[in-house]
């Protein structure tokens, strides 16, 4: 009876984590003249923390699309944070003198926009979309 | 190295701004006149110039006023300035003032939006050992092993080699002009290195990390009726940390721990003068810089909890010894129970409230004290805005 209560307990840990749980996909966004074709979360994580400045040893930048509810799903299952805690992370960047603030928008047509005009930025989205210039990556 | 990336000017400009009150019972500590009363001394605002050249090139300064009781007196301060490079994830240099890391918090212990309390843990976190531990003048080197197949490699480095600045209004500087009859006694800053490691463990939101830090410095001094020398005490201050951060969900834990070794020495000539005089004469000049030297050892564990509603609670505990081969004796050691909570108006503003329960009071400033009292308490408060 213990031990089916602490798989139980760590089967509930594992799941609020929001680590692998997630059950769907969510896409990396980019220019389609950008060169990545694969990318997996962990990567595209520490891109948004500020972390790291490239994805597979590529510089780009990232763009942080505000719409609902694709910001708050990507921050919890890719970031793995809360949206304050996420914001938090960026001052500290930013007031270290480490990176500037991310381009931030708040349609996705602003960010299709962006993201023709300097195809190193990448951004993010729940939904897979046909829109000219754009290309859609799973994140892994 | 950057063909095909567009490069751009486009700085942005930041900053931050908060006023404070402290409150301490029995003793001033951190902040002058903070038992009297309480104080408003405690204010701090900065302006933040940044801009990404490329996703591999970037400029940050940023400029800084505060107000720290007796430190600072709203002077306009170079917080930082410097160009940072990032040849490759493995490898970035950065050259100017930089923000010097050390522990999990130093490099940001200035941004007070950063974080739910409002001072970091004083047992490692000093505010009275800021101004020579707050950046490095140098060049840096830092840069990440990760690989995301083997999680064991995710290394992350961090190194410096340079100097520090020391204002005039350093606490310790403050403490020998009082304790002496010194006028121009100075602490000078000859070179400074470190670095810090950081490893992400395999298990999910915990990090491991190890900093060292040494500076070597010396002071001059200029007492009445002796010689007066520029090189007369050489300073030397190594520190490291051990550091554990783990998250899980909204909880946040962090413990680390510090050893902090202070080593002064007359220097040769200066030790030849003080010989030459009678004992009365020389003791209280020994006896007042032997407490320069110094094993100190300390610890705290912190736990912050985010709450649905903005509100951002925490606790933390830690233990400050100025000798860890003498804990035990009143005066030798000092204990924190600090309770506290951050709350966020918007996405500018926020207020944060925290009392510190203390026990002990090893290295606390002697401004003034009117209670022999082993328990007292250190209560702040603070409004601030960061856009």
């Amino acid at each position: 009876m213990g031990a089916l209560r602490f798989v139980l307990v760590l089967s509930l840990m594992l799941l609020y984590s929001g680590g692998a749980w997630a059950s769907e996909a969510l896409y990396l966004v980019t220019s389609d003249q950008s060169p990545w074709v694969s990318v997996d979360r962990t990567e595209v994580r520490a891109l948004f923390i500020g972390k790291k400045k490239s994805l597979k040893r590529i510089p780009c930048a990232p763009l942080i699309y505000l719409g609902e509810p694709d910001y708050s799903r990507f921050i919890k299952e890719v970031v793995k944070n809360s949206p304050q805690r996420f914001e938090r992370n960026w001052k500290k960047m930013l007031f270290s003198g480490k990176a500037t603030l991310p381009m931030r928008k708040e349609n996705m047509e602003e960010v299709f926009s962006a993201l023709r005009e300097n195809t190193s930025r990448v951004s993010f989205s729940l939904l897979k979309t046909e829109a000219e210039g754009i290309k859609f990556i799973p994140i892994r | 190295m950057e063909a095909g990336l567009k490069l751009s000017f486009d700085p942005e400009v930041h900053g931050f701004a908060s006023q404070g009150y402290v409150h301490s019972t029995g003793r001033d500590f951190l902040v002058k006149e903070s038992s009297d009363g309480g104080s408003f001394n405690l204010f701090e605002a900065a302006i933040n110039v940044s801009n990404s050249f490329s996703p591999k090139t970037h400029a940050s300064v940023q400029f800084l006023s505060r107000d720290f009781g007796d430190e600072g007196n709203y002077d306009v301060e170079l917080d930082f300035g410097y160009v940072d490079y990032r040849f490759a994830p493995e490898l970035g240099f950065r050259l100017g003032k930089v923000r010097l890391p050390l522990g999990l918090y130093n490099e940001f212990r200035d941004i007070d939006a950063s974080r739910a309390a409002i001072f970091h843990n004083q047992a490692i976190y000093s505010e009275e050992f800021r101004s020579f531990l707050n950046a490095y003048q140098g060049v840096g080197v830092y840069g990440g092993l990760a690989h995301a197949k083997h999680s064991f490699l995710n290394i992350s480095y961090n190194a410096f080699w340079g100097n520090t600045s020391i204002p005039d209004d350093f606490y310790l500087n403050r403490e020998y002009e009082a304790r002496l009859p010194s006028p121009g006694f100075k602490l000078a800053p000859d070179k400074m290195m470190g670095f810090h490691l950081s490893w992400d463990a395999p298990l999910e939101g915990l990090s491991l990390g190890y900093s060292y830090t040494l500076m070597e410095a010396h002071f001059g001094l200029g007492i009445p009726g002796l010689p007066a020398m520029e090189h007369a005490l050489d300073f030397k201050a190594s520190q490291s940390v051990i550091s554990l951060f783990y998250q899980w969900g909204d909880w946040a834990f962090s413990a680390e721990r510090m050893s902090f070794l202070l080593d002064a020495n007359f220097v040769p000539a200066y030790e030849s003068i003080l010989s030459a005089l009678p004992p009365e004469a020389s003791l209280p000049l020994r006896g007042a810089f032997a407490s320069l030297s110094e094993d100190v050892e300390a610890w705290y564990v912190q736990l912050e909890y985010e709450t649905l509603v903005d509100v951002f609670p925490f606790i933390s505990y830690g233990e400050f010894y100025a000798n860890k081969d003498n804990k035990g004796s009143i005066g030798s050691y000092r204990k924190d129970l600090t309770i506290g909570f951050r709350y966020d108006l918007n996405e500018w503003v926020y207020g944060k409230i925290e009392n510190h329960f203390m026990h002990g009071h090893s290295a606390v400033n002697t401004f003034r004290q009117s209670t022999k009292d082993d328990d007292w308490n250190l209560f702040v408060a603070r409004v601030a805005v960061s856009f």
